[in-house]
């Protein structure tokens, strides 16, 4: 049973439906559309969004994702980038969200497509923060460095969740460390750029494994935690093995702070996303 | 000399939700007949991932629930009408 702190109140429909009639017109995908995220109503109803780059199929499928599965043969959509530019122009965003689905089809992940998106939506809203919430890319140090050349100004890569759980919840290609490893490289290739990293609560792990994966994050130079609850996205996908209540949410976000993040994001429905902009303002005035 | 109201019907939608096909009409707040302000909740739906609870868009008389408890909907939807009194003068 699911507890009443999962409710989203929907306030401007209107909105909503306006950012859908937008993304539907340049054909763009959203990880919020891909994943049934439950912030749209209000994400959208402020008129942002995660914008999805290199096509909605993934090539992984991990336990707690809803993006469909498939091998896209390595296809890219070459108007992907100005189409994104566009949209991100027509909704005169400040702060862009961009993501992707895993591209193990590709050499190089979808690195350059990648680098292409940040600069065209760079070119086309110069004044805009990007905020580029990436993949793994196998762990090819060559594709990290084609997208920080690019020069987003966050770069983000989720843990998802703790270490013994990872290969029972992530593809089998994904791995805790090689994770860990793409959040130290970021900030070894560029030391200025601010990271982030999410958890996935209530899979059924342990505080103590929570805690571990929070020093093993810090450990990896990690600036911004979020931290929010699993929620299955369809009866296939795994259980939730637990609610955790808001107020262990404002527990794990004052631990994380002691331990050193310099920003936490943690509630219910605390997603990489969310409160993004206000986050990188707060770390970049102060 | 006054002219005809005219009775101006609002829908209550289901918003676009993602990639959800359906979602459950779990509870109406309101009765038919009620009196609603604009921004009151008046519904809750469930989708698979969470509750969410569709405010009024209008203040008014909630006219028509279009969707009853424990019937499904899909995102974009008009599950009830509001009847908004609007006065022609």
């Amino acid at each position: 049973m699911r507890p009443g702190w999962i409710r989203v109140e929907v306030s401007d429909v209107d909105t909503v439906r306006r950012m859908d009639e937008i993304l539907s017109r340049h054909r763009l995908h959203t990880v919020c559309w891909s994943a049934r995220c439950p912030n749209i109503p209000r994400c959208w109803g402020a008129s942002t969004a995660t914008f999805m780059i290199l096509g909605d199929v993934c090539t992984r499928s991990c336990r707690f994702c809803a993006t469909k599965t498939g091998w896209p043969g390595g296809r890219v959509d070459p108007e992907e980038p100005e189409r994104i530019a566009r949209a991100v122009a027509e909704l005169g965003l400040s702060y862009v969200v961009l993501t992707s689905v895993d591209r193990d089809d590709l050499p190089d992940g979808g690195a350059a497509h990648w680098a292409w998106v940040i600069a065209e939506v760079k070119r086309a809203s110069p004044e805009a923060v990007v905020e580029a919430l990436i993949p793994d890319f196998s762990g090819k140090r060559g594709s990290l460095e084609t997208v920080i050349s690019a020069g987003p100004h966050v770069v983000g890569h989720n843990l998802e969740t703790v270490r013994r759980l990872t290969p029972r919840i992530r593809d089998p290609r994904a791995s805790y460390e090689l994770s860990l490893w793409v959040l130290k490289a970021v900030k070894e290739l560029s030391p200025g750029i601010l990271t982030k990293s999410s958890l996935l609560l209530g899979l059924g792990e342990t505080a103590e494994e929570v805690r571990l994966a929070m020093e093993d994050l810090l450990e990896a130079g990690v600036d911004i935690l979020v931290l929010g609850q699993y929620l299955r996205p369809g009866p296939d996908k795994a259980p939730v093995a637990r609610y955790l209540s808001p107020e262990e949410f404002r527990e794990l976000e004052e631990e994380a702070l002691r331990m050193g993040f310099r920003a936490v994001v943690a509630g219910p429905l605390a997603r990489t996303s969310f409160r993004a902009a206000e986050v990188y303002r707060e770390l970049s005035c102060g | 000399m006054g002219r005809r109201k005219e009775v101006e019907l609002a829908d209550i939608v289901v918003p676009p939700l993602g990639d959800v096909q359906e979602v459950r009409v779990v509870r109406w707040l309101r009765d038919v007949g009620d009196e609603v302000e604009a921004g009151e909740a008046v519904a809750e739906v469930e989708a698979e991932k969470a509750t969410f609870v569709i405010e009024a868009p209008v203040k008014g008389k909630l006219f028509a629930i279009l969707v009853p408890e424990g019937r499904t909907a899909a995102p974009g939807e008009v599950i009830g009408k509001i009847a908004e009194k609007g006065d022609a003068e």
